[in-house]
């Protein structure tokens, strides 16, 4: 049996997709509860996060500093998510890293200078993996906290890229994943294109690299579009109805 | 028993009426606000290499140096003469810990209040532990605030007889930027019979029999105490209505004024609708559709 051809000599990747091109990406900001400050639901495809924002409110007397605000985010990999069903702890070592990953990442992005003695409380519900659950749940908070109010210098936006076949290939799905070439998680400021996320594990030449990132901060660019867009209709709607 | 079944819908099916007036602009965090020389940096915008930005999500106010962005929802900031409703959520060093809204749990002094029985003295430690006596966990109040502390933390009093203890009603929660400053926070609707509303500049909405006429402020002042009474079915009904309007008026983001909650109230009695259905989205859009277009 020859190798699976992730990218076909007509430059398609198996679902259809060019290499440079991003998912389908659907978002709902707001209305997602009815509790929570600020809610949101993405979907990367066929991954699919929900992200709630409660507060700020008063934090908890132990974790309270009177300089700046606490943050603190909780990440749940719902147990059919995957395709082994397993029933995951709240200490299980991969959603752990998760949220601390995304807490460092809105550390630098919320102006958390504002809310003195408050807390603001992030939890990220992973209701489907298909490869890139970890954008799709940054991705997620980042649109519950505008759906807050939450004061933040600039939106996060984060995508997935791999490299296949001597090429980049953005927004990798878990078939591509499988083949075990490099994933690049890539976390940027959508207007300063700063940098705040950045994770891989492979060990690969700088000229790959490069190229990689370029393609990973093109579909950053272009999720955002898409981001802004849903967060404008949104605001539209409610400033319409007033 | 009776099952209904609703189709999917987004936050608000209202189809737009009207855009934003041409002079507001609304912004998304991170995006650059133009600006002209010497203007005053406001809330909801940082500075970032001499231009200047919006970090939430809102429309671009002006007032005439001072440059802010109103965002569309978030906690309830405060502001000193607010008339807001709050629930005692702690007692202790001398004050009640009041939840409203915010960032911070509001503070309620002991020598904020007036004591029952027109009495004008030092809060004594015997007044200290009898504060539960007052307002007990659990319990509603209507307030105003008194002063906000640079890092946002609200001081309340209740030092005029509008204010106290809330009985024999309930409670809706709506976003705080759905209650202006308006010229009466307390008004008795003329529904039949009448209900008593207290709309809480930090979102929080009492809904309940009417304010009794008699508490009224004088120097010495008279405590208009509120005392658990027996609602009767038809005032209950009353109440139930008015809240639920409040509620569809808040879940289509529309903006709450006596005469906006009482405009609603009169559609839903043309309407003929039961108090219950207005629990169901599909009746509330029906009902909001025909009071924009009587509105209009």
């Amino acid at each position: 049996m020859s190798k699976t051809e992730f990218v076909s000599p007509e430059g398609f990747r198996i679902d259809g997709r060019r290499p440079s091109e991003i998912r389908t990406f659907r978002c709902q900001v707001g209305g997602v509860s009815q509790n929570a400050d600020g809610s949101a639901y993405v979907e990367m495809g066929c991954t699919k996060a929900l992200a709630y924002v409660y507060g700020p409110k008063e934090a908890r007397r132990g974790a309270m500093k009177t300089q700046c605000g606490v943050l603190t985010c909780e990440v749940s990999l719902a147990p059919f998510s995957t395709a082994d069903r397993r029933k995951r702890s709240r200490y299980d070592r991969q959603t752990v890293e998760l949220a601390l990953t995304i807490r460092q990442a809105f550390e630098s992005s919320i102006l958390l200078e504002l809310y003195q003695r408050a807390q603001i409380d992030m939890f990220v519900h992973i209701l489907e993996t298909d490869g890139g659950h970890k954008a799709a749940a940054i991705n997620a908070c980042n649109l519950a906290l505008i759906d807050a109010g939450i004061n933040i210098r600039d939106s996060l936006v984060a995508c997935s890229a791999g490299y296949i076949d001597g090429r980049p290939i953005v927004d990798m799905n878990q078939a591509e994943i499988n083949a075990g070439g490099v994933e690049l998680l890539l976390g940027v400021f959508a207007r300063t294109r700063k940098v705040s996320v950045i994770e891989m594990d492979s060990k690969i030449t700088p000229e790959v690299f490069q190229e990689t990132y370029e393609a990973c901060i093109a579909a950053c660019r272009d999720l955002y579009t898409a981001m802004e867009t849903a967060v404008n209709d949104t605001a539209l709607r409610l400033v319409h109805s007033k | 028993m009776n099952v209904s079944i609703l189709t999917p819908s987004g936050p608000s099916p209202l189809d737009s009426s009207g855009g934003i007036s041409s002079q507001q602009q609304l912004v998304m965090p991170g995006q650059v606000i133009p600006t002209h020389s010497g203007y005053m940096r406001g809330h909801g915008t940082t500075e970032e290499n001499g231009q200047l930005i919006a970090t939430v999500c809102g429309l671009v106010e002006q007032v005439s140096a001072l440059i802010y962005v109103r965002p569309l929802r978030s906690r309830y900031v405060g502001e000193v003469g607010d008339v807001i409703v709050g629930r005692v959520d702690e007692i202790g060093n001398g004050r009640w810990y009041v939840e409203v809204c915010s960032s911070q749990r509001a503070q309620l002094h002991l020598a904020a209040i007036n004591l029952p029985g027109s009495v004008q003295r030092r809060r004594t430690e015997e007044d200290e532990k009898e504060m539960r006596r007052f307002l007990a966990e659990g319990d509603i109040l209507s307030t105003e605030v008194q002063r906000v502390q640079s890092d946002g933390l609200i001081l309340l009093h209740t030092r005029s007889a509008k204010y106290g203890k809330l009985e024999n009603g309930c409670l809706v929660q709506v976003p705080p930027q759905l209650v202006r400053r308006q010229a009466s926070h307390m008004v008795n609707l003329p529904c039949e019979p009448p209900v008593g509303v207290v709309l809480g500049n930090n979102g929080y909405i009492w809904v309940g029999l009417p304010q009794r006429e008699s508490a009224r402020d004088t120097i010495n002042y008279a405590l208009g105490e509120v005392t658990y009474q027996a609602v009767s079915p038809p005032q209950r009904q009353a109440i139930c209505r008015v809240r639920n309007c409040i509620a569809a008026l808040s879940a289509h983001y529309l903006q709450l004024t006596p005469q906006s909650i009482m405009d609603v109230y009169s559609a839903s009695v043309r309407g003929k609708l039961e108090v219950s259905s207005l629990t169901n989205p599909e009746v509330v859009r029906d009902l909001i559709r025909e009071y924009i277009k009587t509105k209009t």
